[in-house]
C-alpha cells in the first residue's frame, strides 16, 4: 500500500514516456531506413556508389560483361533495381579501398563499351561537394581529405570534388574541415562593364602582372574557344581606321565628306567605335569608304565633339584577290547549288558544316580549322535566333557566286567571300555573338587572398555544400520526425483510451467534471517531453502543433472515457462497502476490471495476494 | 447500535426517503420490506454511509457517521458488512481472495477469512473463481465475504431475490444461523423468514417507513395497507400449503 494511486499514475506516466520514446526512436529510423533503401534503388546509396543505366533487353548481358570485367575484384558488388521505362538500375558498390584508389575515375571507361549501356551517374551519399576549385588542385586535396577519419573517400564527380563521408552525422565535420582545407584559394572577381573582348583581356593582363610568380588559375575566361575564334576572325575582316592620337575607348567617329560644326549633331554616313584593341568601322561599308571622308569625334550624344585629323584605313575585304578557277569541278557545284538551296530553306548549319565537310573529303581537302570555328559560331548563332535578316540568302548567294567562279580551292574562297558582308554587318556580329556569349564577370583563382587591383572582389574559392543525393537524405530525414511524431501521437492516443480513460471513468464516477482537463495536460506532458528528448530535427512551431494536438486528442479521449472504458459500479460498490481506501479501490477493483494495459501490467505487483496476509 | 433521524434523500429532485426513522438495537433483527423502489436498497447504502443523505442523521455505535472523515468511515464500514443481492463479487479474484479483500486494509488475518470461508460451506472452492460457482455459491461468497470482517452488523441487500429457488433455502439458512448471534437489518420479500427470524417487522412505502412492529403483530393485525398486503400473501401461501398432500409428498 506504499504509495498512493499519484505515485502510480507518476510511474504510469514515465513509463509511458519511455515508451513513447522509444517509439519515436523506432519509427523515426525504421520510416529512415525504409525511405534510404527506396531511394537508394533509384539513385544509389552509402552501398552503391554508382547507377548505371541499362537497356532493360539487355539487362542479362550487361550483367554478365560487368561480371567478367569486375572478376577478382574484391569488394566489388552489384544490383539490379528498379526499372524506369526502357531502362533498368544496376547499382555498383566498391570497397573503399577500391573508392580511394578512383574506382569511380575509371568506372565509365571499365563498362561504356557493355552491351546495353546507357550512362551512370556516381551519386554519393551522405556526401560534400566541392564546386569551384581548379581540377589540377584535386590530386592534393584528395590526398589530404583520405587521412580524415570521417571520410570514407573522396573523388572526382560531374559536379566537382565528391567528399563521402562514413556518415550522415560527420556532414557538417566534413564541412568545416574542407573549409579550412580550401581556405588559402580566393576567387578573385571583377564585373566587366562594357562588352568588349579588349577590355576583358586588359583586365586578364593587370591581373596576370599582379599574380606573377604566384599559383593561379582562371576559370572563366571571356569570350575563349570557338566564340573567341569567331570574334577575331570577324573583326580581322572588318576594316580599322587608325588615328594618330589615342582616342577615349568607347567613343564614337563620324566619317563623312560634309564638314560638319563642333556641337552640331552628326548625321553621316559611316561610323566607327574606338576599342581597346582598336577602332572598327561599325556603320557603312568600308567598300564604299574611300578614305578621304573626314573624321569627327562624337560625344555621347552624337554631337560633334572635336574634328579629327587624317587618318588610315585598313579594309581586308578590299585588299581580297579574286581567284581563278583551276580544277574542274563540276559536281562540286552541283552540290553548291544544293548546299545553297538548303541554306535558303532553313538548314541547320550543323548540317551545312557536315555537308561542307563531306564536299572537302570528296575533293580530298582537309576543312580548314579557322572555317570550322566561324561555322560553328554560325550554329550558335542561328540557334539563338541573332542571325542578321537576309543572311541565309545572302550566304547562298554567295555560295552560287563561288560555285560559279569555281575557285580550285572552294573552302578557301568561301571563307574569303563571307566576310563580304558589309562592315556594318561584321561588327554588328560580333558584338552580338559577345553580348551573348561573354560572362559579364572575370575571375581568377588564386592562393594569395588579398587582390591588388582595385575593384576586384575577394572571396573564398571553393563552393561547399552538401551533395544533392546528400540533400535529398536530408529532406527524408527532415520528414522522418513526422512519420515518427504522428506515430507517437497515435501511441499516446492509444496508452490514453487503455489506461487513462479508465481514470477518467473513475472521475466521472466521483462525479469530478476535471477530467478532460487531466487528458489535456496529459497528452501534453507526455507529447512535450517526448518532443524535448527526441533526437530528431524539427521546427518549435511544429513541435507545438504536434503537443498541442497529443493535448486536444487526449482530452477528447477522456471526454469520452465512461464510454471507452465503462466501469463496473456494484464492483465499486462491493469495494467501498468493504471500506477499501481510494488507491485501494483503484488498484483492487477498478484496474483489475478495466482493459489490459501499461497501467493494469504494472498493477500487478499491487494486487491482493493470499501470500501477503499473515497466517498464511 | 443504529440510529436514522429524520433522513432525507432526494435524487434529481425525487424524494427517494423522507424523513426516515429507525432505529436497530444490539441483537436484534429487523426485517425492512416494501413494494420494489420504495426505498429499502437505498436505505441501506445510506446506512453505510455509500449515499450521504440530503438530511437527517445516522448515527452507528453512539457516532454520527456524516461527522465522520472519509478515512474515519471507511474504518467504521468495516465494523458493518454487507450482502449484496448480486452477490457483487469480483470476478479477477478467486473466492478466497474475493473474502480476502475485506482484510486487505484491515489486520490481513487470512485465518479470519478462512473461517469465514468454511462458515458458508465452501471450503472446496476456496481457489475457485465466481465464474465457476453456482448463485448460491456465490452468494456465499457474499456472505463469508461480510463475515470476515466480524461486522458488529449485517446489512443484507436482498440476498436471495438474484437467486434460483433452489439456492434460496440455503441462503435463509445461514442468515437464520446468524441471527442467533449478529445484529441484522435485512431487506427480503421472504415473509416466512420475517416471521420466523425478525425481532421487529419494518414496512416501507414511497421512501417512508408506514409500519414498525414484531412480525406476528403485523401479520395478525396490520395497520397499514402495505401490512395487509404482506398478510394476505402469507395467508394464500398458508391456505395453498394447506391443500398440500403431506402424504403425497413423504
Amino acid at each position: 500500500m506504499r504509495g498512493g494511486i499519484k505515485l502510480d499514475l507518476a510511474i504510469v506516466i514515465v513509463l509511458e514516456i519511455v515508451l513513447l520514446s522509444a517509439a519515436i526512436l523506432v519509427a523515426g529510423h525504421g520510416f529512415s531506413f525504409y525511405v534510404q533503401r527506396g531511394l537508394d534503388d533509384i539513385i544509389g546509396g552509402t552501398e552503391y556508389q554508382v547507377i548505371v543505366q541499362v537497356d532493360k533487353k539487355e539487362t542479362k548481358n550487361f550483367v554478365e560483361g560487368l561480371k567478367e570485367v569486375y572478376s577478382g575484384r574484391d569488394g566489388f558488388k552489384f544490383r539490379v533495381s528498379k526499372e524506369l521505362g526502357e531502362n533498368i538500375h544496376i547499382l555498383l558498390g566498391y570497397s573503399e579501398e577500391d573508392l580511394k584508389n578512383g574506382a569511380l575515375d575509371e568506372v565509365a571507361k571499365l563498362i561504356s563499351h557493355l552491351p546495353g549501356y546507357g550512362g551512370l551517374a556516381p551519386l554519393l551519399d551522405p556526401a560534400v561537394l566541392v564546386k569551384g576549385m581548379p581540377q589540377d588542385t584535386y590530386p592534393e586535396l584528395v590526398e589530404e581529405i583520405h587521412t580524415w577519419p570521417e571520410v570514407k573517400f573522396a573523388a572526382k564527380g560531374p559536379l566537382g570534388l565528391y567528399v563521402v563521408a562514413k556518415n550522415r552525422r560527420n556532414l557538417n565535420k566534413i564541412e568545416d574541415k574542407l573549409e579550412e582545407l580550401t581556405s588559402k584559394y580566393y576567387r578573385w572577381e571583377i564585373e566587366l562593364k562594357d562588352y568588349t573582348n579588349q577590355q576583358a583581356a586588359e583586365i586578364r593582363e593587370m591581373i596576370d602582372e599582379a599574380l606573377k610568380g604566384t599559383k593561379y588559375w582562371f576559370t572563366t575566361p571571356p569570350a575563349e574557344g570557338v566564340i573567341g575564334d569567331a570574334v577575331r576572325l570577324l573583326k580581322s575582316y572588318t576594316a580599322q581606321l587608325t588615328f594618330a592620337k589615342e582616342l577615349p575607348v568607347g567613343s564614337e567617329i563620324a566619317l563623312t565628306a560634309r564638314n560638319l560644326k563642333v556641337g552640331t549633331k552628326a548625321d553621316a554616313d559611316f561610323k566607327a567605335r574606338v576599342y581597346t584593341d582598336g577602332i572598327y568601322l561599325i556603320k557603312g561599308d568600308s567598300l564604299n569608304l574611300t578614305g578621304s571622308e573626314k573624321a569627327y569625334l562624337l560625344d555621347g550624344s552624337g554631337t560633334v565633339k572635336e574634328v579629327l585629323p587624317e587618318y588610315t584605313l585598313e579594309s581586308p575585304r578590299r585588299d581580297l584577290d579574286v581567284w581563278e578557277p583551276k580544277a574542274d569541278a563540276r559536281n562540286l557545284k552541283a552540290s553548291i547549288q544544293s548546299l545553297a538551296d538548303k541554306v535558303v530553306q532553313g538548314e541547320d548549319f550543323g548540317i551545312l558544316i557536315r555537308e561542307i565537310e563531306q564536299l572537302a573529303k570528296n575533293l580530298s581537302l582537309e576543312v580548314p580549322s579557322d572555317l570550322k570555328s566561324q561555322l560553328s559560331v554560325l550554329v550558335l548563332w542561328d540557334r539563338v535566333g541573332r542571325l542578321p535578316g537576309g543572311f541565309r540568302e545572302e550566304l547562298a548567294q554567295k555560295l552560287l557566286q563561288w560555285a560559279e567562279a569555281m575557285p580550285s580551292d572552294p573552302l578557301i574562297k568561301l571563307k574569303e567571300s563571307l566576310p563580304s558582308w558589309s562592315d556594318e554587318d561584321i561588327a554588328k556580329s560580333w558584338q552580338e555573338i559577345e553580348a551573348i556569349a561573354r560572362p559579364k564577370t572575370i575571375s581568377v583563382i588564386t592562393t594569395g587572398s588579398a587582390p591588388p587591383i582595385d575593384g576586384v572582389i575577394s572571396k573564398p574559392a571553393a563552393e561547399i555544400s552538401e551533395d544533392i543525393k546528400s540533400q535529398i537524405g536530408g529532406v527524408v530525414n527532415s520528414v522522418v520526425p513526422f512519420a515518427a511524431l504522428t506515430v507517437v501521437v497515435i501511441l499516446l492516443w492509444v496508452f490514453t483510451a487503455v489506461d487513462h480513460t479508465l481514470w477518467g471513468s473513475y472521475l466521472d464516477h466521483k462525479n469530478n467534471y476535471l477530467a478532460p482537463l487531466y487528458g489535456w495536460l496529459l497528452g501534453v506532458l507526455e507529447m512535450a517531453v517526448v518532443v524535448y528528448i527526441m533526437p530528431f530535427e524539427m521546427s518549435g512551431m511544429v513541435k507545438l502543433i504536434y503537443v498541442a494536438v497529443g493535448g486536444l486528442g487526449s482530452a477528447v479521449l477522456i471526454t469520452f472515457s465512461s464510454r471507452i472504458s465503462p466501469l463496473n459500479a456494484k464492483s465499486i460498490e462491493a469495494g467501498e462497502a468493504l471500506g477499501l481506501s481510494q488507491t485501494e479501490l483503484y488498484r483492487q477493483v477498478v484496474v483489475p476490471e478495466g482493459r489490459p494495459g501499461l497501467w493494469q501490467l504494472l498493477n500487478r505487483r499491487k494486487l491482493l495476494s493470499p501470500r501477503r496476509f499473515k497466517n498464511a | 447500535m443504529l440510529e436514522l433521524h429524520d433522513i432525507v434523500l432526494e435524487r434529481n429532485n425525487v424524494r427517494s426517503l423522507a424523513n426516515v426513522n429507525l432505529k436497530v438495537e444490539d441483537g436484534e433483527t429487523v426485517v425492512l420490506t416494501g413494494p420494489s423502489g420504495c426505498g429499502k436498497s437505498t436505505l441501506i447504502r445510506v446506512c453505510l454511509g455509500l449515499i450521504k443523505p440530503k438530511s437527517g442523521e445516522v448515527w452507528f455505535e453512539g457516532v454520527n457517521l456524516q461527522a465522520l472523515s472519509p478515512e474515519a468511515l471507511r474504518k467504521k464500514r468495516r465494523k458493518m458488512g454487507i450482502v449484496f443481492q448480486e452477490f457483487q463479487l469480483l470476478d479477477h479474484f478467486t473466492v478466497l481472495e474475493n473474502v480476502l479483500l475485506a482484510l486487505w486494509e484491515g489486520d490481513r488475518d487470512r485465518k479470519k477469512a478462512e473461517e469465514a470461508i468454511k462458515s458458508v460451506g465452501l471450503w472446496d472452492k476456496r481457489f475457485r473463481y465466481p465464474r465457476q460457482l453456482s448463485g448460491g455459491e456465490k452468494q456465499r461468497v457474499g456472505i463469508a465475504r461480510a463475515l470476515a470482517l466480524d461486522p458488529d452488523i449485517i446489512f443484507w441487500d436482498e440476498p436471495t431475490a438474484a437467486l434460483d429457488p433452489m439456492y434460496v433455502h440455503e441462503i435463509l439458512r445461514i442468515m437464520d444461523s446468524l441471527a442467533q448471534k449478529k445484529t441484522m437489518l435485512v431487506v427480503t420479500h421472504e415473509m416466512p423468514f420475517a416471521l420466523k427470524v425478525a425481532d421487529r417487522l419494518v414496512l416501507m412505502e414511497a421512501g417512508r417507513i408506514v409500519e414498525e412492529a414484531p412480525p406476528s403483530r403485523i401479520f395478525a393485525e396490520p395497520a397499514s395497507h402495505v401490512g395487509a398486503m404482506y398478510r394476505e400473501r402469507l395467508l394464500d401461501t398458508r391456505e395453498a400449503l394447506g391443500k398440500l398432500d403431506v402424504k403425497q409428498v413423504v
